[in-house]
Parts: C-alpha cells; sequence; structure tokens
C-alpha cells in the first residue's frame, strides 16, 4: 500500500457500533419490502420454473352476489377480530407475460390481531416458487418476537386505530409508505393492502386519501380478476431499468368495492399483466403451518398438507375447527368449482428491471 | 448452518426477498462503520438504510459472477454519501479548525487530546484539499480497505483511471502533509 493510503488506514477515526434501534428499523423495511415481489414474483423470479398450474377453485360465502354477467363473484365479510386471533386473507394472483404465458398462485396471509403476535405470515402456493428454494426457518411456536416497530405493524388493533378522516390518513400514508422520492411508494401501499384487513371506517378513509394523492387517476365500473365490479385507483410508475431494460412504464390499478371500501384486489399492466383478488376473509385462531421468514408467536400450528400436494390444499378449504365469524351469519362454505387440473408448463419470466429513480406520473387518458 | 456468498444470496433473494436480510445482518455494520467516519454517526444511520433499501431494489442487476458484494455496497454507498457532500465538507472543515485553532506545541496524535472518533485535524485538513472522486477513492482504499481493482468496482471506473486518479490524490496528500512526507 502506498505510504499515503497507509498513513490515512493507520489514522482512521473509530467509529461507534451500528445502534441497534437503526438496525431494527432498517432490517424490518427490507422485510417488509421483501414481501412484495411475493405478490411479483412471476415477473421477477429470473428462473425456468416448472409450474403446475393449480386450477382456480371458487369458495363462496352464503351471501354471494351475482356479478354483472350473472356469474356468481365473492362477497367479502365484514369481521369483528377479537384479541388472539387471527385475520385469515385469501387471494388468488394470476401473472400472464409479454408472451401471454400465464401462471397462477394462490397466497394465504395470516394477520395477527394483537401486536404480540408478530407481523403475520403469508405463504404463497402455486408457482412463484423456485423448485431450489431451500426451505425457511419456521417462524411458529416461538414466544417471543423482536420488538415491533410502528412501520411494520400491520396488527388489526393497530389499524383499528388509525384515523377515520381521509387526512389523517393521508398523512399516515405519507409516513408509512414513504418511497425513495416518490411520497407514497404504491408497491408499498399494495403491499400493504393485500395482507391487511382493516375496520370500515379506515377502509373508506383510506380510499378517499389515495384519491387524494398526486397522479392519481379513478376509474369507476371496472372489474376485477373475480368479476366484481369495483372502483380502481391508478397510479402510472415509470422509471429507468438499472439492467439495461429501458424505460419501464407499468400501470397499476388497486380495486375497492365503492360500497364497502373493501380492497377486492389489483390489476397491473406493463411487462405482462399481473391480476388479484381477494377471495375470502375468515378470522381463526391460529395459523396453518407455513413457512415464512417473518416471525409469529402463535399455538402449534395446523398440520398443512405437503409442499409436493399444494394443489390439493386449495381444493380443500380448511374451516378449522376454530374459525370463527361474528354475528350470526355463519357463512356456508361453499365450493363451486370442480377441479380441472391443467398442463405443467416451464415458463422462462421476464425480470422486471428495479429502477432507481421512479417517479409517478398520471395515467393519460386514453 | 451452510455459509453461501453474496452472490448466491442475492440470486436466491430473487426467488426469496427475505434473503436479502442476511446480506444486510453481514454488512451493515461495515458499511455503517465507513459511513461514520466519513459522516458521522447520524447521517451514517440513514445511508446505511439508504444503501441496502436501494441494494435491494437492484439486486436483479448485481453481478453474480462476482462472490464478494462489498465493492458494490461501498459504490451505491459512495452514491449515497455524495449526497450528503455538503455535511461531510462541513465536518472536515470543522475538524481541520481544530489544528489551526491549537498553536504549535499541540500534538494531534496525542490520544488524550483527539477523541477517538474525530478524524485527526491534519487528515481533514488535507482531505478537504481533494476533489470528491480523489476523496471518495482515498476512503475506500484507506478505511474500507478495498484493492484497487474493487474501489474501480465500486466507482465504476477502470482500473487504470483509479491508478491515475491515485498517482493525483498522493501528490496533493504530500503537499497537504509536508511534515509527514518530506522525504517524498
Amino acid at each position: 500500500m502506498d505510504e499515503e493510503i497507509r498513513f490515512f488506514a493507520d489514522n482512521r477515526p473509530g467509529a461507534p457500533p451500528y445502534p441497534d434501534e437503526a438496525r431494527a428499523r432498517v432490517r424490518q423495511r427490507l422485510e417488509s419490502r421483501g414481501r412484495r415481489p411475493r405478490f411479483l414474483q412471476p415477473a421477477l423470479a429470473a428462473f425456468a420454473l416448472t409450474i403446475a398450474l393449480v386450477a382456480g377453485v371458487t369458495v363462496l360465502l352464503s351471501g354471494g352476489r351475482d356479478g354483472d354477467d350473472g356469474v356468481a363473484v365473492t362477497a367479502l365479510p365484514e369481521l369483528d377480530p377479537r384479541p388472539g386471533q387471527f385475520v385469515l386473507i385469501e387471494a388468488r394472483h394470476s401473472y400472464t407475460d409479454e408472451q401471454g404465458r400465464a401462471t397462477v398462485y394462490h397466497t394465504r396471509a395470516w394477520q395477527p390481531v394483537e401486536p404480540s403476535h408478530g407481523t403475520g405470515v403469508v405463504e404463497s402456493t402455486g408457482a412463484d416458487r423456485p423448485a431450489w428454494t431451500p426451505p425457511q426457518e419456521v417462524a411458529f411456536g416461538r414466544t417471543e418476537c423482536p420488538p415491533i416497530l410502528e412501520i411494520a405493524r400491520v396488527d388489526y388493533q393497530y389499524l383499528a386505530g388509525l384515523p377515520v378522516d381521509a387526512a389523517g390518513m393521508r398523512e399516515w400514508l405519507e409516513r408509512r409508505m414513504a418511497g425513495n422520492g416518490a411520497e407514497v411508494d404504491f408497491w408499498e401501499l399494495e403491499s400493504f393492502l393485500q395482507v391487511t384487513y382493516l375496520p370500515q371506517a379506515q377502509r373508506r378513509a383510506l380510499v378517499e386519501a389515495i384519491r387524494t394523492l398526486p397522479g392519481v387517476r379513478v376509474t369507476e365500473n371496472v372489474t376485477d380478476a373475480d368479476g366484481r365490479t369495483g372502483l380502481a385507483l391508478g397510479f402510472v410508475t415509470e422509471g429507468v431499468g438499472v439492467s439495461g431494460g429501458g424505460t419501464i412504464r407499468v400501470t397499476e390499478q388497486l380495486i375497492f368495492d365503492p360500497a364497502t371500501a373493501a380492497f377486492l384486489g389489483v390489476r397491473n399492466e406493463g411487462q405482462g399483466t399481473r391480476a388479484s383478488a381477494r377471495v375470502a376473509l375468515s378470522l381463526v385462531d391460529a395459523p396453518a403451518a407455513v413457512r415464512d421468514g417473518g416471525c409469529l408467536v402463535a399455538p402449534p400450528p395446523i398440520p398443512v398438507t405437503a409442499p409436493t400436494e399444494m394443489g390439493n390444499m386449495w381444493m380443500t378449504p380448511q374451516p378449522s375447527p376454530s374459525t370463527t365469524v361474528p354475528d350470526e351469519e355463519q357463512p356456508e362454505l361453499e365450493i363451486r368449482s370442480t377441479l380441472t387440473p391443467e398442463p405443467v408448463e416451464s415458463v422462462l419470466p421476464t425480470p422486471i428491471p428495479e429502477s432507481d429513480t421512479v417517479t409517478f406520473t398520471p395515467v393519460p387518458t386514453p | 448452518m451452510l455459509t453461501l456468498d453474496d452472490a448466491t444470496l442475492i440470486g436466491r433473494s430473487l426467488g426469496e426477498p427475505e434473503m436479502f436480510a442476511q446480506l444486510f445482518d453481514r454488512h451493515a455494520d461495515e458499511i455503517f462503520r465507513y459511513a461514520a467516519r466519513r459522516l458521522g454517526p447520524e447521517l451514517a444511520e440513514d445511508v446505511v438504510g439508504e444503501v441496502f433499501l436501494t441494494a435491494f431494489r437492484r439486486r436483479s442487476g448485481y453481478d453474480t459472477t462476482r462472490p464478494d458484494a462489498r465493492p458494490w455496497l461501498y459504490g451505491i454507498a459512495t452514491k449515497k454519501i455524495a449526497a450528503h457532500r455538503r455535511a461531510e465538507m462541513r465536518r472536515a472543515r470543522a475538524m481541520a479548525r481544530l489544528a489551526a485553532e491549537r498553536p504549535d506545541g499541540f500534538d494531534e496524535r496525542s490520544a488524550e487530546r483527539v477523541t477517538a472518533e474525530q478524524l485527526q485535524p491534519r487528515l481533514a485538513r488535507a482531505l478537504t484539499r481533494l476533489n470528491a472522486g480523489e476523496r471518495d477513492l482515498l476512503l475506500l482504499l484507506a478505511w474500507a480497505d478495498l484493492t484497487y481493482e474493487d474501489a474501480a468496482l465500486a466507482l465504476g471506473v477502470p482500473v487504470g483511471t483509479v491508478r491515475s486518479r491515485l498517482h493525483r490524490l498522493r501528490a496533493k496528500v504530500r503537499r497537504a502533509l509536508p511534515e509527514e512526507f518530506h522525504h517524498g
């Protein structure tokens, strides 16, 4: 080493240790972002995947409404979560790449009611896990999780305390979803919505708050992936990809029930089409045994079908004995469609180059 | 548990985003120390968060033929630190002033007079004589212990550029610290 360099090296100032609180904040931030790509997975995984397409099974709650075309669609119930319970959120996702190849997968998210039960877990089954994925540490049965910072909280008790007015909710959104230079990171917002259930008052405030964000375009009477009619709040995200993909332009719509402000799903166009539909909401006393990198304090997990047979898991909705639904209206689970096995396809999805300079611009009127 | 190299971790984090947290666990302390030496601990906290969140977003562009992610992370850190250049220079000038305010007889190497976390005034003064690119290179070599090749990777320039930049900055350091390098 040159002596001038060595002189600086020998006289380098000391540095204090990295504070634990700052470390926890960044780690939780990374983990919360880590959740996002689960819903974008087929677009991101740059690997050849062998994908078993699992036929969608529509689980209907009694009281399901008919869509405009007369096809039965799913109505999402209002829940009354109690301490100790978990909200189980089930969703169906599809991704069709630019060559028209489709993949389908399902997610189940368990959102704790109490903050002491951790940050919740998400399970994906279907297309999004590369075959070589090593088993993750099973996050269940712990007696304690690291303290949760506000920025990572998704427990129902916390969300039920959020503002019920649009201005207050917008302030919260800006604090919680602050992106890189952008006022609200729309992907982070979706990631949050996908794994949470909010009381109706907060949902209404949230919809109103999103409407006020710069660049948001409101479209009425859109149809979601489940055939429901909804109100779409859309963004166009433009950015320059770092791995040479040129300008990326993605239109993303969050779809809400106009009557109840329930989050129904998303529709995402650009580098293929991605759609999701929330198909069931229920309350359970314990999550199933899923693999997730998160931490969850929970009773011993309920065994589920082995991953190799995970298709079956979706054919057999698990009305666990602990399922509790408020009020007298116990929705009856009813399988509407029969399973139609579909062929196994090999898919090589196109990765979306991620951008360091994403700006939100208004969606142009078509 | 099997220890994976950085490239494997980053590759897997495309399918398993939570694996990226392991990269953070592995390198956060080092990136924090580097940033803290340059900017002080408060700004360094922000920088570490920015570095790893940016790295996470860019992970699909990582060259997985490089098992060690440190040059890549230091490259991102260098850009994040550059955003705080004015703060860095204020800090360096404030420390350099300590030297000016102390008349002769002040031995700045004596441990009891210079707190451990402060840059020695004379070094601070020398740093203020370098331009931003020279400062980045010098400190990647001296404080991050990168090789010339790794520093070139971090800065996104050819090794030849590093060598010529190094030549200039060594001359400037010698001029700024004549008492240390009087023979050169």
